[in-house]
């Protein structure tokens, strides 16, 4: 068990900067999931903590100790690699074994702990085969056992679960968490899948272009995303984000976009720190309720909308809508007529975002 | 075009190009086993004995114009077939000395071939240096050059260095010409397995020597296979740059003690061919018993996986 502490890492090839200077701090046994899209600098931060890669400036703690010229096979940590990287030649026990023969472990305590993780992975009917007689979920497990047999103190995980099909990867990701809390030891793990994050991590560090946009827990990075970029990153069908300007009257802020207007009730978090000019306003597709719903009340920012398509899902609907030549969706939970063509819809604006146009940042 | 008739074309193509193959093969067992110098009579009566003749000219040897007694009457005169050429191939002759010499020369260049291929293509594959695509384009080039082009080149080269006539002057050359062939091979196949499996290695504990030796080297038999028997090859039958460098006839590797029974006035048919077939024998086993990986090595590395 171990705290990470990333200190203005900098890493780039040749001229393509892969890392801006970034800080992170990992606390001891926490689950950190590193979330963005493909080459953010995910995968690059975690081969740097494992030392697959060295930094070209900044400095690397594990524990309290500055591992930026330590060999990875003295860094005591395991890594899941998105490929398994299972050893070809060996069977799944050698596999699982190697590590510990060596760091020549003897031959009582070599078996004790494979057994052991065998057991708890349930692979212990397939400590005899080889990598290739196993299905991809079996693969998965032997890595994830492979890893803990040496009770490292970090565990990195590059995309494991990319390679499975649905249904597996939900299951594989029970499973990990599972490992977590009953292993308490610190997990690093890298994914583009934002279910993933979301489900999984104690924090989410949001990644993008070679900066962290966010570090927060789940909730928070969904419900109060610090910028456009992790609004929009986090959730699906994406937050409906509408560029347009603040004014002030006599019922207080308004905001004003192509013909779209929208009163801002005084409650709204952000209400104080609001100033009149450009604004991008960003408003969950749940946040938008149609005259069905419960949430559907008052008689401000009521909004006359064109129905383009829907998406039924079965427990909800996905609404793509129109209206003046602004294009937004909303999310309802109910289904909803295919003959609809228009509809009436609330804004809660309440539970909207208004960011700055230039910085990209919440206001 | 019907199933059967392609499947009789296809059988027809065959048979051809086997017999075409076969054809010399045979030839040369049939001159191995006559007894005499009997290189141009065409039948091979494999149980009976010689029919004797009277040697008029007393060279040793039936010559067309001897008079011989036809016992079975097909008016060809027949050797008969004996293993004489064998016997006298390994009793009469340096046969032994040179088939040491080879085995010696083709182990030691087999060894150096395998040690810095499989460590040079792991280089050329993993790592990114200055001079890397330079140099793998370098050895390239070299391949492009005819052996008899490189022959002057090579003998000042080992003039200079004092090595004419020496088994080490011959050794470099044969690993220095089978080296870049083998290097690419090599790294051709490192490509096809994915980096991650060091990698995973090295946090299990390897150093990277480690990684390399306990993971992928293992992995890599069918290209290490065909690196070692390329080359076995190349320094087992090669006659000319041999030639060059050993005048030593106790250094002889076997194509030049093989082209020793080739004299300017009689060749001893018999003795060279029995030569030939011996010669051939262990490379006809290696590649017998390396086939499968000999397959599996030259397609893997093409195709990844």
């Amino acid at each position: 068990m171990s705290s990470v502490t990333l200190k203005n890492i900098s890493k780039s090839y040749g001229s393509q900067e892969i890392l801006k200077k970034i800080n992170l701090d990992i606390n001891d046994s926490e689950f950190l999931v590193l979330v963005g899209p493909s080459g953010c600098g995910k995968s690059t931060t975690l081969r740097l903590i494992a030392g697959l890669e060295k930094p070209n400036e900044g400095e690397i703690f594990i524990g309290d100790e500055v591992v930026n010229n330590i060999d990875p096979s003295k860094r005591d940590i395991a890594m899941v690699f998105q490929n398994y990287a299972l050893y070809p030649q060996m069977t799944v026990k050698q596999n699982m074994a190697f590590g510990l023969r060596i760091r020549n472990f003897s031959d009582a305590d070599v078996n004790k702990r494979v057994s052991e993780a065998a057991e708890i992975l349930k692979i212990d009917n397939l400590l005899e085969r080889r990598p290739k007689e196993l299905s991809g979920g079996q693969r998965q497990r032997v890595a994830l056992g492979r890893a803990i047999v040496r009770k490292p103190k970090v565990f990195l995980f590059d995309e494991p679960l990319s390679n499975l099909d649905a249904k597996l990867r939900q299951e594989m990701r029970v499973e990990i968490k599972r490992l977590h809390q009953m292993l308490n030891t610190t997990m690093i793990y890298v994914t583009h899948d934002q279910v993933e994050a979301m489900t999984m991590g104690d924090r989410i560090v949001v990644m993008n272009n070679g900066v962290i946009e966010q570090i927060d827990s789940p909730e928070n990075t969904y419900t109060k995303p610090g910028n456009v970029f992790t609004s929009t990153f986090i959730g699906t069908p994406q937050i409906n984000l509408f560029e347009g300007e603040l004014k002030k009257d006599d019922n207080g802020w308004v905001f004003i976009s192509n013909g779209l207007t929208l009163y801002v009730e005084d409650e709204h978090y952000q209400y104080s720190k609001l100033e009149s000019g450009n604004v991008v306003f960003g408003i969950r597709p749940e946040d938008i309720h149609g005259e069905s719903s419960s949430d559907f009340k008052g008689t401000k920012n009521l909004i006359d909308a064109n129905v383009d398509f829907f998406e039924y899902l079965g427990s909800e609907t996905n609404l793509h809508l129109s209206s003046g030549s602004n294009r937004f969706s909303a999310k309802f939970n109910k289904k909803i007529s295919s003959d609809l063509s228009a509809i009436k819809v609330m804004f809660n604006i309440g539970k909207g975002h208004f960011f700055d146009p230039d910085s990209q940042d919440i206001i | 075009m019907n199933k059967r008739a392609e499947t009789i074309l296809i059988f027809l193509f065959l048979s051809f190009f086997s017999f075409a193959t076969i054809y010399p093969v045979l030839n040369i067992l049939g001159v191995s086993l006559r007894t005499d110098n009997a290189f141009q009579s065409k039948s091979l009566t494999l149980f009976e004995s010689q029919e004797s003749y009277t040697d008029l000219n007393g060279d040793g040897i039936w010559n067309d114009d001897e008079p011989f007694i036809d016992s079975n009457s097909n008016k060809v005169w027949d050797s008969g077939s004996s293993f004489k050429s064998y016997i006298t191939l390994f009793t009469d002759t340096d046969f032994l000395l040179w088939a040491r010499n080879s085995i010696f020369i083709s182990i030691v260049v087999t060894l150096t071939g395998v040690v810095f291929a499989s460590t040079g293509g792991y280089a050329l594959s993993r790592f990114n240096f200055k001079g890397r695509k330079f140099g793998m384009t370098a050895l390239l080039t070299t391949q492009m050059f005819p052996a008899t082009m490189l022959l002057l080149p090579f003998f000042i080269l080992l003039s200079y260095l004092g090595l004419i006539n020496s088994y080490i002057g011959l050794i470099i050359i044969y690993s220095s010409t089978a080296l870049p062939f083998c290097i690419w091979q090599m790294k051709g196949y490192y490509d096809t397995i994915p980096p991650s499996l060091e990698e995973s290695a090295r946090l299990d504990g390897c150093t990277r020597f480690q990684a390399f030796y306990k993971i992928i080297l293992p992995l890599s038999t069918p290209a290490l296979v065909i690196t070692a028997l390329f080359s076995f090859m190349a320094s087992w039958s090669e006659y000319v740059v041999a030639a060059i460098v050993l005048q030593d006839p106790k250094l002889y590797t076997l194509p030049l003690g093989l082209k020793s029974f080739q004299a300017s006035l009689s060749t001893q048919w018999g003795l060279y061919a029995a030569g030939a077939v011996v010669v051939s024998i262990p490379v006809t086993i290696l590649f017998i018993s390396l086939s499968k990986y000999l397959v599996s090595g030259l397609t893997m590395g093409s195709v990844k996986e």
